[in-house]
């Protein structure tokens, strides 16, 4: 589903991400983690097409993110570590832009809306504007926003970042659910016991560099995810 | 010193501007700090100041010379009051019913009594501030045309106090009233828009006529001296309260007093329910409805359209042109018929330029409006959506474009014909007229995508400072009129070689090659542009 192979980015003199290479398959659930700057957030906005890097390649669903951008983003929903939405729509105008956008027709995009809302109990703060949301109810928006085409891979960043243990709960489980349909999840977290539960596979990044990735207990072992990430750390 | 440093408080936030940068929300340099501050006492006190220094020259020796001395006070007291409260009536608001601390300090251990008296203080700082800026140049006067006397300066001292006392008063009432407004209305931007029309409406014809309503004043000042004193008494009271009358005075300063005890208990006993009013606000009720489906480019037009009526300061800064043209287009089809008359009839010589100088007023009208110059700033901190949905770059791009001309392109190509009827140009030249000045909203609009894409800010604290402060409005907006000016040159220039028609037919395919080459540029680099921001 995802295919980073030598990734490589550079801010001016800076390495920030050292020839990373990953592979996500249909049905993974895929957990990014390492300490502040170590490279995530750079590698993820990479893969959602919206960084431009130096080397390296990625493939989603067998197309270069490089070579065929708006064909790959059909395909992905992306979160950003901060959900920045547009502040003076309301929250159902944002949601009925990202659909024209992806162009669902109005039936599908009215029964996602109704089932995700529901599910957030967001349904009855659509029609205020997003500049009124708290940051929660943002980050439900957006991620209600990035289900709303049942993309093949979805990309976040600290997903569960703002959100009450209800809606990290259903979010997981909506996770869950995209892979068990065919789909993949690439996420970055700092909530270690979370990434410990929900991923099938881990990756950590350290200092630009990828310094383990595989299943939970090729990476952790014995020991917990934490324990072994604090050794990697050193 | 609990209260001390609350009034501190509050006066760094009024002065912030002062010391913090708002473009990157740091802190300014000394230097920075030191010119900002020189910048605005030479606006207030030279500009402005000076302003009500001619104004009170005007009227004083004419008044004093005719033992008016009360009516020159009342005039200024009443400037004053105006300004005082018109300069911090906004601020009352912001500060008493929108601050974002009062959560906070609310929590902590202080007696509302002080929370309020300090936020009142910065209402009655900024009142004090703008009223002395007619206040104080009034006495001077007066003093130059009159024997100076301490009595005199005493009762100018307590009169002075007196304006501030009632400035602050009044911009609490009036502070109230926007408050319930805001609460109320639905449309805030809109009504916002329309408030600030009608606020430079009313400016413009008072600075207009401010010259004629001066010397009507002076040349029947007696008969309207006994009109205030049959009909409006407590002017002329006032008024002798300011010119030194110790009774009228100390009537004046016990109401003041009255009034300001009153306001300061009414805030008071309503302080806690002031402070959450923004709970109050009536939230809308998501309503599911069938929706329209739209295109990409629908979807990305109809956004920018959300974001421009959303924001005034867009609508104010960018778009008045939409609003101003048809205006425009009114005056010049009811006196055109008479501009023509006069111009056939005393510059005959003159009509062949007709057409070239209503193209330059249209295009002067056309370039106020600069809405693509700010969009891509306006993207700010959300410009990953657009960058990471399936939509190519240009159609993002060409959804600014075409609502600058959505908006612009409709209302000067109506009046491009309206105007071609009134002044009943040949059917070549107005087909010209139309295509000129249709290029020319073309161009504008292309060229605020190009300077803005050339020169992006992103990282904005608030969206006033991408639109207000932005280079690519500035050059947008001034280029255009540059450019009008330099092709009104050329023609004047070129009329021994060219007619002025056919120059600006000539101009209109400059126009139109420069909108071919700007749509390559923004369509090769400028898309490349956009994605690496």
């Amino acid at each position: 589903m995802l295919k980073i192979t030598g990734l490589t980015k550079k801010y001016s003199d800076k390495v920030a991400v050292d020839n990373l290479s990953l592979h996500i398959r249909p049905g993974e659930i895929y957990g990014f983690i390492g300490h502040n700057g170590a490279g995530k957030t750079t590698t993820i906005k990479s893969c959602a097409g919206i960084l431009q890097f130096d080397q390296g390649e990625i493939l989603i669903d067998g197309l270069s993110v490089t070579e065929n951008p708006i064909e790959v983003k059909k395909k992905i929903a992306y979160i950003p570590d901060n959900p920045d939405l547009y502040e003076f729509m309301t929250g159902i105008k944002y949601l009925n832009f990202i659909a024209d956008v992806f162009a669902i027709d109005s039936n599908t995009r009215q029964e996602r809306i109704r089932k995700y809302a529901d599910l957030f109990e967001l349904t009855d703060s659509l029609a205020q504007a997003v500049s009124s949301y708290s940051h929660g109810m943002k980050q439900k928006l957006a991620i209600i926003s990035a289900w709303i085409h049942e993309p093949k891979l979805i990309i976040m960043d600290e997903p569960f970042v703002g959100l009450d243990p209800k809606s990290a709960h259903l979010l997981k489980g909506m996770m869950r659910e995209v892979c068990d349909s065919g789909g993949a999840i690439f996420f970055s977290t700092h909530v270690l016991d979370v990434a410990e539960k929900l991923c099938d596979k881990v990756a950590v990044i350290k200092e630009g560099r990828l310094i383990k990735s595989g299943t939970m207990d090729e990476v952790k072992g014995d020991a917990s995810l934490e324990s072994a990430f604090l050794e990697m750390e050193g | 010193m609990m209260f001390v440093t609350l009034i501190k408080k509050q006066f760094t936030d009024i002065f912030q501007s002062f010391f913090i940068d708002k473009k990157n929300g740091e802190a300014k340099t000394k230097k920075k700090t030191v010119s900002s501050i020189v910048f605005f006492i030479i606006v207030m006190v030279f500009v402005m100041g000076g302003l009500f220094f001619n104004l009170a020259f005007t009227l004083c020796s004419t008044l004093v010379s005719l033992n008016l001395d009360w009516m020159y006070f009342m005039i200024l007291t009443i400037t004053s009051v105006t300004l005082g409260t018109f300069g911090s009536v906004f601020n009352t608001f912001s500060t008493l019913y929108k601050a974002k601390d009062n959560d906070l300090l609310l929590s902590l251990p202080i007696p509302a009594k002080y929370i309020i008296l300090s936020r009142l203080s910065g209402v009655y700082l900024l009142g004090l501030m703008y009223s002395m800026i007619v206040f104080i140049p009034a006495q001077i006067v007066y003093f130059i045309n009159k024997p100076f006397s301490f009595s005199a300066l005493l009762s100018t001292v307590i009169f002075g106090i007196i304006i501030s006392v009632i400035d602050l008063v009044i911009s609490c009432a009036l502070g109230w009233l926007v408050a319930k407004i805001s609460l109320k209305v639905k449309n805030k931007s809109i009504v916002t828009v329309i408030t600030a029309l009608v606020f430079f409406g009313v400016y413009y014809f008072f600075a207009f006529k401010s010259n004629e309503l001066i010397s009507q004043l002076l040349v029947n000042a007696l008969e309207i001296s006994d009109t205030i004193i049959g009909k409006a008494y407590v002017l002329y009271f006032i008024g002798n309260a300011a010119a030194g009358n110790l009774f009228n005075l100390l009537i004046c300063a016990a109401v003041s007093a009255l009034l300001a005890f009153c306001a300061y208990m009414i805030i008071a006993k309503s302080f806690f329910k002031i402070a959450s009013s923004s709970q109050k606000e009536k939230k809308a009720v998501y309503r599911e409805k069938k929706v329209k489906e739209k295109s990409a480019l629908g979807a990305f037009l109809s956004k920018e359209f959300t974001h421009f009526i959303g924001n005034p300061n867009y609508i104010l800064n960018c778009g008045l042109g939409t609003i101003l043209i048809p205006v425009g287009t009114i005056i010049l089809a009811v006196k055109g018929q008479a501009i023509l008359q006069a111009i056939n009839g005393n510059l005959p010589e003159l009509k062949a330029y007709i057409m070239p100088v209503a193209a330059a007023l249209m295009c002067f009208m056309a370039a106020m409006n600069d809405i693509s110059a700010p969009s891509i700033s306006l993207e700010g901190k959300n410009i990953w959506i657009a960058q990471s949905l399936p939509v190519d770059t240009w159609t993002v791009l060409k959804s600014k474009f075409y609502l600058h001309i959505l908006l612009t392109e409709t209302p000067v190509f109506i009046c491009a014909v309206i105007i071609s009827i009134v002044l009943k140009l040949p059917v070549l030249q107005a087909l010209t007229l139309i295509i000129f000045v249709s290029s020319f909203v073309c161009l504008n609009a292309l060229t605020g995508l190009f300077t803005n894409l050339k020169s992006p800010n992103l990282t904005w604290t608030n969206e006033t400072i991408a639109i207000k402060q932005g280079m690519s409005v500035l050059v947008a907006m001034l280029g255009s009129w540059g450019y009008v000016v330099v092709l009104g040159i050329l023609c004047y220039l070129s009329s021994l070689v060219l007619s002025p028609a056919l120059f600006i037919f000539i101009a209109a395919v400059i126009n139109i090659i420069l909108c071919l080459l700007l749509v390559k540029w923004l369509r090769k680099k400028g898309t490349r542009v956009f994605e690496s921001l």
